[in-house]
C-alpha cells in the first residue's frame, strides 16, 4: 500500500550522500553520548534525503507568522529556502508538489506514546536495560494512522506500568526496518511514579529510590574492588561475553551534577554491568527522563527522584489529566509535561456531591508551563483534533499549535530539527486541503525528510475510511488485521 | 443567614474569602459559652481563643480582644473544643508489602495532599494517622498528617510518627517471599518462595528480636535493608506501635519493651481491661480500637465461650487503673465522634472520652506539639459545635490554622438545572419552651427543624444533625398571615380584570417587605384595592422570601365581589349574576366532561391522548403553575378569536423610540416602545429608564386614531395616551404626579411576539380529530367561583348589614359556596344564623365597638365571632402597615379573645379559609419553612420578634 | 479544598444576587452573531427572547424584555436519541427477553450526575431507552436532561418509542439448554436469529390478538399501537445484517414509524435504506473507523450519504465517554465527512426531534417552544468552539458569564 512504496532513488543513494549524512549523524551521536554509535549512523545512512518542492496557498510555518503563496525548497532532506513565491528562486531540477489550495503545515509531534510496539510493557520492575528497539513493529498500522494524521516525529516509550522501564527511541512513521524508522536510537528512560499494578504507593517510592542507591552502591563497590585490585568487572564482563571496542575499554570519571561516586574512572565502561549503564548514564545527564504521573501527589515522588539523581533538566512528565492540581510545583520546577488526552478533570466534592470540572491545558497554561498534547486513544487519536479541541477549550490557537509541533519537538530534543517549517530544519511538511484545526480539512500529502510518503488519493484505507467504499480484498483483510491492532 | 451566629458565620466566610491569599493579616477571636481546651484545666464559661497567623495566641475566659481583632461570637450555647485527631485512618493505607519487615515504606509517600476531606472536616476530624500498609509485623513508617490547610509544608505533623506493625492474628498470615533474577542465572535458576516468619505469636517476637539485632542472619531473612532501614528509626527514638488485642499479644509486647526499652504503644488492647493494672505499672500507653464499624455489616464474634464478646467498657476500666489511652476506629474518620461517645459506655466521663480523641492520640503519636489541645503556641485547629460533643453536640465550624476550613453554612451547592435561588441546604434547629403548632396546640418545651425550606421534624425535642444551626428562644409561632394587604401594589389604585395575573407586580423581597417579615407578618393576601364587577383577584404570597421560586403561594386564590351596592335596592344582583354564571360554565365542564368520557371510550389515537391530558391539567388547578398555564390559554385563545374577527394590518405594531425629558431631571432619557395591536387590544412593553427601573409591561386599546396604555411600572403606574400618524407618534405619558410630552419614531413594523401566543398549540388545536366534543370556552374570571364549587377554595364577598349578610350567605350556599365575608359589622348579631355556612369572616379594625342595645357598653366583635365557631382573620388593608397587624391581635387578645383563637386567626384558621393550609399557618412537617421567634408568649404586649425565617432562610433587616 | 468550599459558598451568594437582579431569571434576550433556528433560518446578528421558559421572540436585529446575554452564535438545545444514560443494571430486567410494557421512566435514577454532564455539553432532550440486553426492552421515554428532578417536571413525551435491539447483544450471557437449567441465563435466545424470532413472534402473537381477543397478551396493545403506527419504533442495528433484518421487520409487518439506532454500517446498502423509509440515528465517529461491540465499520461520509439519498437521520453521543464523542462535537465530525452545516445541525435537533413526535415543543428555534438554548463561543460544532452557556427551559443552567472567562 502506499506508505510502503519507498521511492525508487532512496533504495539506489549515491554513497557520497550516505557519508555526508553519516558524519552530521555520529556527530550528533557523540553529543548524545550514545553507546549504539553504530547503529544509528546506519539508521540515519538508509533514511531518505529527498529534494523537493512545496507550493501552497497557506503555509503556517510555527516559526512567526504564516506565508501565502508560499514555496519550500527542500534539498537532501532538509529545508533549503521558505518563503513567498515571488521572493523564493525554485531550482528548475526539482519535482513539485502542492499548489494554492493546500495549506502547509510542519509535521506534527507526539512527544509520548506507546503505540507500535507489541505490547506497551514488560513485568520486571526495574528494567533500564531494555530497549524499545526491539519492541517496535514498523509495519504496525499504528504508524500508518499517525501519518495519515500528518504526525511525522513520534517518542515511542514503555507503558507507564513500571518503576524504571526500557529505554525509549525517537521515530518517524516512515520505513520498512526499525532502523529505517529510527531517528534517535536510545533518547530517554521511562520512569512511573505511579503505582506499577500490584504495589502501593510506598513500595513504588522506596523501588525508585532503592534503584539509585542500588546503583550507587554498585559503583562504590565495583570502585573499590578495583582499588584493591580487585577484576571482578572484568571477569562479569567476559562472563557476558563482550568484546571492549576502544571507546568501551576507557575509563571516565563520573559526569553529572547529582552525587558523583570518585575513581570511576579507574573502570571501563563497558566492563560496568548492562544492567546498571542505562541509570548511570541518565544520572549523568545523557538521557532524557519521561516520569508518568498517575495522580497529583506522584509529582512530588517524581521532582524529587529527579532532583536528588540531577536529572531534573532533562525531565518531562507525563500527565494524568488530575494532576493539574500540581500545576504550582511543576512550573516552579521548569519541566514540560505531556498531557493525557482527556483535556477536562471532572471531580466531584464528597461532601456537596457538586461536580467541579477544570480545563487542564488552561492551568498549566495560566502558569507557564511548556506542555504537549498527546492522541493515545483510539477516539481521538490526532493531534490535530486534539489541538483544535484545546483551542475551544480557551487555550490560544497558537499555543494550542505549539503544543502539538514546536514543544514535543524540544521535549525529544529535536527543537532544531522538527516542529517548524525554518531553513535547516527537517523538510517534514504536511499539505492539508484546509486550516489544520477544521474538521473539515483533510491531510492530502505528507512530506518526511523530503520525501512524499504519503498521498491521500492514493490511500486506499482512507478512502475505505471516507467512502467506506470496499477496498480490494487483500486490503480489507489487512485492514481488519490492522484495525485490531489499533485496538490494543 | 444574617443575624447572630448566621451574620457570626458569614462574615468569617467573607473574610477568609478576602484574606485567603494573604492568610496571616490580622487577629481573629472566636467566642463561644463553653471553651473546653483539653489541658487538664477543666471547661471555661463564656470562653475565647484568640488566634493569630494560624497559631493559638490565648485562651482563657472573658478575655479581651485587641482592637483590629476579629471577634466572632458563636453564641452561649456553642462550644469550642480542639480538632479531633484520628489515631487511624486509610487515607495513605495500601496493598502490604512483600516482606514481613519494611520498615522503609513511608506513609507520607502515600498520602494525597490534594485529596478532598471535606467530609472528616465536617465531622471535626482536623488530624489524622496514615500508615502505609496493615497486616505485616512491620507494615512501615506510620505518620500524622493535617486534613486540609493552604500551606503544604505545614500539613505533615510528625513523621515518622511510628514504627506500625501488629503481632495480631492478622500479621502472621504472611505470603512466602522470592523475587525473580535478572537475568536468571546458573546460579539461581528457577527460584522458590522462601517462608517467612512470623505464623505464631512466638514467631513474631522471635523476627522483631532478630530484626533489631541487626546482622547477618537478618540481612538474609528479612532482606537487605529491612535491618538498617529499622536500626535507622531505632536509633531516631521511634515509637513502636504495634497491634496487639489479646491478653498473650500484650504480655509478649510488654516483655518486649522492657527488655530493649522500646517506646510502645499497643495498637488495638481490646482486652485491655483484663489487664490494666499490669499496664499501668509498666506504663503503657493503649489505643483502643472501638469494636464496631459504623457503616458496615454486622458482625459475628463467634459462639464458643472462650470467643471475645465486644466490650466498650474498656476505656472506662483503663481509666480507672490510671493507664494513658486512645480511642480509635479503624472506619471512616467521620465515625470517630459517635465511637467515641461509644467507649464511653461503663463509665468514661467526657472530659476523658474527649482527651482520648484529641490529646492522647496526638501524644501518643508525636504530634502534641502541635494540635490535640487549644493551648498558646499551637496550631489553630479549631471545632465550634452546637452542644457538648460528648452530648448530642455536632460540628458548625471548623477551624484550621486559623482560618474556616468548613461550616455548616457553606457546604451544600446548588444543583444544576433547579432554580438557581433556591436555598441553600442549611439545616436549622429551632427550640423553644413554647412550640405554638398554630392550630391552638402547644408543646411544651418544643423544638422543630427546617432544612431546604421546609419544616422536616417538630417534637418536644429533635436530632441536632450534622452543622445544624441551633436558635434558642422563648416561643416559635407559624409565619403569621394577613389576610387582605396592599404590600407589593406600590400605591396603585388600579383595579384590574379578576383574571390579572397579580404574580406578575410582586418581585423577590426588598427592604420593606423584611421589615414586614421581622414584625412576624410572613404572608399576605394581596389583592388591589377599589371594586371590580367580575370580582378583584385575590393572591396570597411571601413578600420577603428571597427568591421567586416559592414566593407566591397561588395566583389568584380566589376573588373578592361586592355585595353592597351604594344603592341599597341593588345590593347583591351584580354578584347574583356571577354566581348565575359560574354556576352555568360549571355545568358546561362537565357536560363537557361526560361527553369527553364517551367519546374517549371510542378507539382513540395519540393527539386524543394528549388532548385528555390537558383536561386532566385542568382538573388539578389547585397549585398556581396550573393556574398560569390555564391564564396562558385562556390568553391565547383570546387572540386567536380576535385574529378570526380582525385581520391586518396593524398600525401601531412595530418598535417605537423616542427621547423624553422627565422633569426636574434635565437630561434627555430615552424611550423605547414594543406593540403589538391586536385588534383593538394593544399589548407590549414600554423602557425608558425615566419612568421606571424594569420593563414596563403594558396593555390599553387603540380605538380611532387613539394609542391608550398603560402598565405597572417600578414607579408606580405609567400611563400612556398618543396619537400616531405615518410612522410619528405624539404621546404622552403620566408617571405619579408628572406629565410629560414626546414624540417618537415607529423604528420597526414587526416585533418579536411579546410574551405568550404560542403558534404551535394553536395548530395543535387546529389538527384536533374530528368528532371529538369541543371544550367549553375557558374563562379565567369564573375558575375561582368553579373551584369554590367544587369545595376548594372560597369567594371572598364584602356585605356589612345583617339582612344583607343573610341573603348573601343564603345566595352562595344556593351555589354551594361557604362564602369568607369580609367587613360584616352586623355579623355578631347574626353569629349563630350564619355560623357553619361560611368559611371564615374578615372583620376591620374595630375590635371594640358599642354595643346597639346596651349604648356605651363596649362588646369585643372578634370574641364574640370567635365564640360562636366562625373562624376569624385579621387584615391589614395596608401596605408596610401590615406589621401592625400583630399589634392589632395583641389588642384584641387584652380586651378579651383567647390567645389561642388569636393566634389561630393569624395562622392557621385564615390559611384554611383560603384553602391553602397545605403550605402555610402550621408548624406541621412538610410545610413550608415559614416561622416566627418571640421572646415571650406570642402576642402579648410585652413580647416582640427576634427572628423569622421563611422558606427556611433567616430574615434580616 | 477549603478554598474550593469558600469559592462554592460565594458562588451560592453569588447566584442569589444573579437572580434577584434579572427579575427571576426568567426572561432573557440572547443576541448572537449568528443564531441558528433549525427551522431553515440562520441569522447573520439576531436575538431569541424567552420568558417564562418559552422562546417568545426570534429574528434578526436585537430584542427586548429581558437581560441580555451577548454570544457568538446560538444553536437549539441538542436532542440526543441514542444516549446511553441507563446503562446500569438496575434498569435491566432479566426475567424476560421482551418486556414490552416496561416503562424504562419508571428506572431513571434523575439525580444521577450523568444528566447534568448531558446537559453542561449542550444535550437539552433525550430519548432515554431501557440497556438493549432484552429484545424488546419496553417503553422509551423523552425526557429533559435538567429542570426540577420529578419525571412529571422533566417528561417531555412518556412512552416516546418502543425500545428492541438486534445482533448478538440481546443474546449475551444466554446459554442453551443442558439437563436441568442452573440460572435464568440458560434460555432463549442463544443466536441472533433467536433474537429476530422474538421480534417476529411478539408481532405475529399481536395480530393474532387482534383476530382472538382471547389471545391478548401483556404487551400486546403496545405492539398493537406500533403497528398502527401510533408509537414509533426504535431497533438498535449496529452491522448491514442488523439493518437489513430491521428493514425486513418493517417491510414484512408494513411498520409506517420505524428507525434504527447506531446504524454504523448504513453506508453499505443505503438502496434498500430508501426503499423501506427508515429512519436512522448513527452512533459517534470514530478515528480508526471501529465502533461499537461488534466492530461495526463507520465511513466517514455516511451522514452525508444519508442527506444526500433524503433518508431522515439524527446523529448522537451514544453514551460518550470522553469529552471529544460528546454529540456537540458529532455534527463537526459529520462535516468532515462532508455533510453541509445546516443538514449537521438539523441532524441534532429537529431532525431527533421529529422522529419521536416532540417537535411541536423541542427541536428548532421558534416562538412558543421551550426556551431551550445551546450558546457557543464560536462556529457551532466545530471542536475549536466551545459550548458557554445552556438555557433549559428558560433557565440558564451554564452562564456563559461565568464560563466565558
Amino acid at each position: 500500500m502506499t506508505l510502503r512504496r519507498i521511492p525508487m532513488q532512496y533504495s539506489m543513494q549515491s554513497t557520497s550522500q550516505l557519508f555526508s549524512r553519516g558524519a552530521h549523524q555520529a556527530l550528533r551521536v557523540s553529543l548524545f553520548g550514545l553507546a549504539l554509535a553504530a547503529v544509528t549512523s546506519t539508521a540515519s545512512a538508509m533514511s531518505p534525503g529527498g529534494d523537493l518542492v512545496i507550493e501552497a496557498g497557506r503555509i503556517i510555518t510555527q516559526a512567526g507568522g504564516e506565508i501565502t503563496d508560499g514555496v519550500i525548497v527542500i534539498r537532501d532532506g532538509r529545508i533549503e529556502a521558505i518563503g513567498a513565491a515571488d521572493e523564493v528562486e525554485r531550482p528548475w531540477d526539482l519535482n513539485v508538489v502542492g499548489g494554492p489550495e493546500f495549506t502547509a503545515y510542519p509535521g506534527f509531534v507526539e512527544a509520548h506514546t506507546s503505540g507500535g510496539m507489541d505490547r506497551a510493557n514488560e513485568s520486571i520492575d526495574v528494567a533500564p536495560f531494555l530497549n524499545i528497539r526491539d519492541s517496535i513493529d514498523p509495519v504496525s498500522f499504528f504508524f500508518e494512522d499517525v501519518l495519515r494524521n500528518g504526525i511525522t516525529t513520534l517518542g515511542v516509550h514503555q507503558g507507564n506500568n513500571c518503576v524504571i522501564g526500557a529505554r525509549g527511541m525517537v521515530v518517524r512513521p516512515v520505513g520498512r526496518t526499525v532502523e529505517e524508522l529510527m531517528v534517535i536510537g536510545e533518547f530517554g528512560l521511562k520512569l512511573s511514579a505511579a503505582p506499577k499494578s500490584g504495589s502501593s504507593r510506598a513500595t513504588q517510592a522506596q523501588a525508585l529510590r532503592v534503584a539509585f542507591d542500588d546503583l550507587k552502591s554498585y559503583l562504590e563497590d565495583s570502585v573499590g574492588e578495583r582499588r584493591y585490585d580487585g577484576d571482578k568487572a572484568k571477569r562479569e564482563a567476559l562472563y557476558q561475553g563482550r568484546e571492549l571496542d576502544e571507546e568501551e575499554s576507557k575509563g571516565r570519571a563520573m559526569g553529572g551534577t547529582a552525587w558523583k561516586v570518585d575513581g570511576l574512572e579507574l573502570i571501563p565502561r563497558g566492563e560496568l554491568d548492562v544492567k546498571q549503564r542505562p541509570l548511570l548514564e541518565l544520572v549523568e545527564g545523557n538521557y532524557a527522563a519521561f516520569i508518568y504521573c498517575g495522580a497529583p501527589m506522584d509529582v512530588h515522588l517524581a521532582l524529587e527522584i529527579a532532583r536528588d539523581n540531577g536529572f531534573l533538566h532533562r525531565t518531562t512528565l507525563v500527565l494524568d489529566n488530575s494532576c493539574w492540581k500540581a500545576a504550582d510545583i511543576i512550573a516552579e520546577a521548569g519541566v514540560s509535561v505531556v498531557l493525557d488526552s482527556a483535556m477536562t478533570h471532572i471531580e466531584r466534592d464528597p461532601y456537596t456531591g457538586k461536580e467541579i470540572e477544570t480545563v487542564v491545558p488552561r492551568v498549566f497554561a495560566d502558569r507557564g508551563v511548556r506542555f504537549a498534547l498527546s492522541s493515545n486513544n483510539a477516539s481521538s487519536q490526532s493531534l490535530w483534533y486534539q489541538a483544535a479541541l484545546a483551542n475551544g477549550l480557551g487555550i490560544e490557537r497558537s499555543a494550542a499549535l505549539d503544543a502539538v509541533t514546536v514543544i514535543p519537538a524540544e521535549i525529544l530534543g529535536l527543537g532544531d530539527r522538527v516542529g517548524s517549517l525554518q531553513v535547516g530544519f527537517d523538510g517534514n511538511v504536511v499539505l492539508s486541503s484546509g486550516d489544520p484545526l477544521s474538521t473539515t480539512s483533510w491531510v492530502e500529502a505528507v512530506v518526511v525528510e523530503g520525501e512524499q510518503v504519503y498521498d491521500r488519493k492514493t490511500d486506499a484505507r482512507n478512502q475505505h475510511l471516507f467512502e467506506g467504499q470496499t477496498p480490494p480484498v487483500g486490503k480489507q483483510s489487512s485492514m481488519s488485521q490492522g484495525s485490531t491492532g489499533n485496538r490494543r | 443567614m444574617r443575624n447572630g451566629l448566621g451574620r457570626a458565620l458569614t462574615a468569617a466566610l467573607a473574610l477568609t474569602a478576602l484574606l485567603a491569599p494573604l492568610a496571616t493579616a490580622g487577629e481573629v477571636v472566636l467566642r463561644a459559652g463553653t471553651v473546653h481546651a483539653v489541658d487538664g484545666s477543666g471547661p471555661l464559661k463564656d470562653g475565647a481563643v484568640r488566634i493569630r497567623d494560624g497559631v493559638i495566641v490565648e485562651v482563657g475566659a472573658n478575655l479581651v480582644a485587641p482592637s483590629g481583632a476579629k471577634v466572632i461570637d458563636y453564641g452561649p450555647s456553642a462550644v469550642i473544643v480542639p480538632g479531633f485527631v484520628a489515631a487511624d485512618s486509610v487515607y495513605a493505607r495500601g496493598r502490604a508489602s512483600k516482606r514481613t519487615a519494611a520498615p522503609g515504606l513511608s506513609a507520607l509517600d502515600g498520602f494525597d495532599f490534594y485529596g478532598q476531606y471535606s467530609v472528616a472536616l465536617s465531622h471535626g476530624v482536623t488530624a489524622a494517622y496514615i500508615t502505609p500498609a496493615s497486616g505485616r509485623l512491620i507494615a512501615g513508617q506510620g505518620a500524622v498528617v493535617k486534613l486540609g490547610g493552604v500551606d503544604p509544608g505545614r500539613r505533615v505533623l510528625s513523621s515518622p510518627a511510628t514504627i506500625h506493625g501488629s503481632v495480631r492474628a492478622d500479621a502472621r498470615s504472611v505470603p512466602g517471599f522470592w523475587e525473580p533474577p535478572i537475568p536468571p542465572t546458573v546460579e539461581e535458576g528457577l527460584g522458590y518462595a522462601k517462608p517467612q516468619l512470623p505464623h505464631s505469636l512466638m514467631g513474631a517476637v522471635l523476627a522483631l528480636e532478630e530484626l533489631m539485632a541487626g546482622g547477618e542472619q537478618a540481612l538474609e531473612a528479612y532482606g537487605p535493608r529491612a535491618a538498617s532501614d529499622l536500626a535507622a528509626l531505632i536509633t531516631g527514638g521511634t515509637t513502636w506501635r504495634l497491634g496487639a488485642n489479646s491478653v498473650e499479644e500484650m504480655r509478649a509486647l510488654l516483655e518486649l519493651s522492657a527488655q530493649n526499652g522500646m517506646p510502645l504503644v499497643i495498637d488495638g488492647g481490646l482486652e485491655a481491661d483484663v489487664i490494666a493494672e499490669e499496664l499501668a505499672a509498666a506504663g503503657a500507653r493503649v489505643i483502643f480500637q472501638v469494636p464496631f464499624t459504623a457503616n458496615a455489616p454486622v458482625r459475628s464474634w463467634g459462639q464458643g465461650e472462650d470467643s471475645y464478646w465486644p466490650n466498650m467498657s474498656v476505656p472506662a476500666e483503663l481509666a480507672k487503673a490510671g493507664v494513658d489511652f486512645a480511642i480509635s476506629h479503624s472506619g471512616s474518620t467521620a465515625d470517630l465522634l459517635f465511637t467515641a461517645r461509644l467507649a464511653m459506655r461503663g463509665g468514661l466521663d467526657a472530659e476523658q472520652a474527649l482527651r482520648a480523641i484529641t490529646l492522647a492520640p496526638a501524644e501518643f503519636l508525636g504530634a502534641a506539639d502541635r494540635v490535640g489541645s487549644l493551648e498558646p503556641g499551637k496550631d489553630a485547629d479549631v471545632l465550634v459545635m452546637n452542644g457538648e460533643p460528648m452530648a448530642g453536640g455536632s460540628v458548625v465550624a471548623t477551624w484550621l490554622d486559623g482560618e474556616l476550613a468548613w461550616s455548616a453554612q457553606s457546604s451544600g451547592g446548588q444543583s444544576a438545572g433547579s432554580d438557581k435561588a433556591s436555598t441553600k441546604s442549611s439545616v436549622v434547629v429551632i427550640e423553644v419552651e413554647e412550640l405554638h403548632i398554630g392550630n391552638g396546640q402547644v408543646l411544651r418545651p418544643g423544638a422543630i427543624t427546617l432544612r431546604d425550606g421546609q419544616i422536616v421534624d417538630v417534637g418536644s425535642r429533635v436530632s441536632r444533625t450534622a452543622g445544624a444551626m441551633v436558635v434558642r428562644g422563648f416561643a416559635a409561632t407559624p409565619g403569621l398571615i394577613d389576610a387582605y394587604g396592599f404590600l407589593g401594589l406600590e400605591g396603585s389604585k388600579k383595579s384590574p380584570a379578576a383574571d390579572f395575573p397579580m404574580s406578575r407586580i410582586v418581585g423577590p423581597g426588598d427592604e420593606l417587605d423584611r421589615r414586614v417579615a421581622l414584625a412576624g407578618v410572613t404572608t399576605v393576601v394581596l389583592g388591589p384595592r377599589g371594586r371590580g364587577r367580575a370580582g378583584l383577584p385575590m393572591m396570597p404570597y411571601k413578600p420577603a422570601a428571597s427568591s421567586s421560586a416559592r414566593q407566591v403561594i397561588a395566583d389568584p386564590i380566589t376573588v373578592r365581589v361586592d355585595w353592597t351596592e351604594n344603592n341599597r335596592l341593588q345590593s347583591g344582583q351584580n354578584v347574583r349574576g356571577l354566581l348565575e354564571k359560574a354556576t352555568k360554565y360549571v355545568e358546561g365542564w362537565a357536560e363537557y366532561r361526560r361527553k369527553l368520557a364517551e367519546w374517549e371510550a371510542a378507539p382513540k389515537s395519540e393527539s386524543k391522548a394528549k388532548s385528555k391530558d390537558d383536561e386532566d391539567e385542568d382538573e388539578k388547578d389547585e397549585d398556581a403553575e396550573e393556574d398560569e398555564k390555564e391564564e396562558e390559554k385562556d390568553t391565547k385563545k383570546k387572540k386567536k378569536k380576535k385574529g378570526e374577527e380582525e385581520p391586518e394590518p396593524f398600525p401601531v405594531t412595530g418598535i417605537w423610540e423616542g427621547m423624553l425629558v422627565r422633569p426636574p431631571f434635565a437630561e434627555e432619557t430615552s424611550i423605547r416602545i414594543q406593540l403589538i395591536n391586536d385588534a383593538g387590544e394593544v399589548e407590549g412593553s414600554i423602557r425608558c429608564s425615566a419612568l421606571s427601573e424594569s420593563l414596563i409591561q403594558v396593555t390599553g386599546r387603540f380605538a380611532d386614531g387613539e394609542l391608550r396604555i398603560s402598565g405597572l411600572g417600578s414607579q408606580g403606574w405609567v400611563e400612556l395616551i398618543g396619537t400616531p400618524k405615518q410612522g410619528e407618534l405624539e404621546a404622552r405619558v403620566l408617571v405619579g404626579e408628572s406629565e410629560i410630552e414626546f414624540e417618537a419614531k415607529r423604528t420597526r413594523k414587526d416585533v418579536p411576539r411579546a410574551s405568550r401566543p404560542a403558534a404551535s398549540k394553536l395548530d395543535e388545536e387546529a389538527d384536533e380529530p374530528k368528532g371529538k366534543p369541543r371544550s367549553p370556552k375557558f374563562d379565567g374570571k369564573l375558575e375561582p367561583f368553579r373551584r369554590a364549587m367544587q369545595g376548594d377554595g372560597t369567594i371572598v364577598v364584602s356585605v356589612d348589614r345583617e339582612d344583607e349578610i343573610l341573603a348573601c350567605v343564603d345566595a352562595f350556599e344556593a351555589a354551594g359556596i361557604r362564602p369568607v365575608l369580609y367587613g360584616a359589622d352586623d355579623l355578631h348579631y347574626v353569629a349563630d344564623k350564619v355560623a357553619d355556612r361560611i368559611a371564615g369572616v374578615m372583620l376591620d379594625y374595630r375590635i371594640k365597638i358599642h354595643d346597639r342595645e346596651k349604648g356605651l357598653t363596649f362588646i369585643n366583635r372578634y370574641a364574640q365571632i370567635a365564640n360562636a365557631g366562625i373562624p376569624i382573620a385579621f387584615h391589614s388593608l395596608a401596605e408596610e402597615g401590615a406589621a401592625e397587624l400583630p399589634t392589632h391581635a395583641a389588642y384584641a387578645v387584652a380586651n378579651g379573645l383567647s390567645a389561642k383563637s388569636a393566634l389561630r386567626a393569624l395562622t392557621s384558621d385564615v390559611a384554611a379559609m383560603f384553602g391553602m393550609e397545605d403550605r402555610v399557618g402550621l408548624l406541621q412537617v412538610g410545610m413550608d419553612a415559614d416561622v416566627v421567634l418571640f421572646d415571650g408568649p406570642p402576642l402579648d404586649p410585652g413580647s416582640s420578634v427576634v427572628h423569622t425565617w421563611v422558606n427556611g432562610e433567616e430574615i434580616s433587616r | 479544598m477549603k478554598n474550593m468550599i469558600l469559592s462554592l459558598a460565594l458562588f451560592g451568594t453569588a447566584a442569589g444576587v444573579v437572580s434577584a437582579n434579572d427579575d427571576d431569571g426568567t426572561s432573557w434576550v440572547v443576541l448572537a452573531d449568528q443564531v441558528y433556528t433549525a427551522d431553515g433560518e440562520v441569522y447573520e446578528g439576531g436575538f431569541v427572547a424567552v420568558a417564562d421558559g418559552k422562546i417568545t421572540g426570534v429574528g434578526p436585529g436585537g430584542g427586548s424584555g429581558g437581560s441580555e446575554l451577548d454570544v457568538f452564535a446560538v444553536t437549539p438545545g441538542l436532542i440526543d436519541l441514542g444516549v446511553r444514560i441507563t446503562e446500569d443494571p438496575d434498569v435491566l430486567e432479566q426475567s424476560t427477553e421482551t418486556s414490552i410494557t416496561m416503562r424504562v421512566a419508571h428506572g431513571l435514577d434523575l439525580f444521577d450526575l450523568a444528566w447534568d454532564r448531558e446537559l453542561r455539553s449542550g444535550v437539552t432532550t433525550v430519548l432515554a431507552s431501557a440497556p438493549d440486553n432484552n429484545v424488546i426492552g419496553g417503553l422509551s421515554v423523552a425526557i429533559k436532561t435538567g429542570g426540577e428532578p420529578t419525571l412529571e417536571a422533566r417528561t417531555v413525551k412518556a412512552d416516546a418509542v418502543l425500545r428492541g435491539s438486534f445482533g448478538t447483544q440481546p443474546s449475551q450471557g444466554n446459554q442453551q439448554s443442558r439437563g436441568v437449567p442452573q440460572n435464568f441465563y440458560v434460555r432463549r435466545p442463544t443466536t441472533r436469529m433467536g433474537v429476530e424470532w422474538e421480534f417476529r413472534k411478539a408481532f405475529y402473537d399481536t395480530i393474532a390478538a387482534g383476530r382472538f381477543p382471547e389471545r391478548a397478551f401483556e404487551g400486546s396493545d403496545v405492539l398493537k399501537r406500533v403497528l398502527d403506527g401510533d408509537l414509533p419504533l426504535s431497533v438498535q442495528a449496529w452491522t448491514t445484517q442488523d439493518i437489513r433484518t430491521a428493514i425486513y421487520l418493517k417491510e414484512e409487518f408494513k411498520l409506517p414509524s420505524m428507525f434504527v439506532d447506531a446504524a454504523a454500517e448504513a453506508w453499505k446498502e443505503p438502496e434498500l435504506l430508501v426503499r423501506s423509509g427508515m429512519g436512522v440515528v448513527l452512533p459517534p465517529f470514530s478515528f480508526d473507523g471501529r465502533v461499537g461491540r461488534e466492530g461495526a465499520f463507520f465511513a466517514w461520509n455516511t451522514a452525508k450519504m444519508l442527506s444526500d439519498l433524503e433518508v431522515p437521520f439524527a446523529l448522537s453521543g451514544h453514551g460518550a465517554r470522553n469529552a471529544s464523542e460528546r454529540l456537540a462535537y458529532q455534527p463537526g465530525l459529520a462535516m468532515r465527512g462532508g455533510l453541509s452545516l445546516e443538514a449537521a445541525l438539523e441532524a441534532v435537533t429537529i431532525a431527533p426531534a421529529r422522529m419521536i413526535g416532540i417537535d411541536d415543543r423541542v427541536g428548532s428555534l421558534e416562538v412558543g417552544k421551550d426556551a431551550d438554548l445551546v450558546l457557543w463561543s464560536g462556529p457551532p460544532f466545530q471542536p475549536t468552539s466551545r459550548v458557554i452557556g445552556v438555557m433549559l427551559d428558560g433557565h440558564l443552567v451554564l452562564d456563559p458569564r461565568e464560563t466565558n472567562e
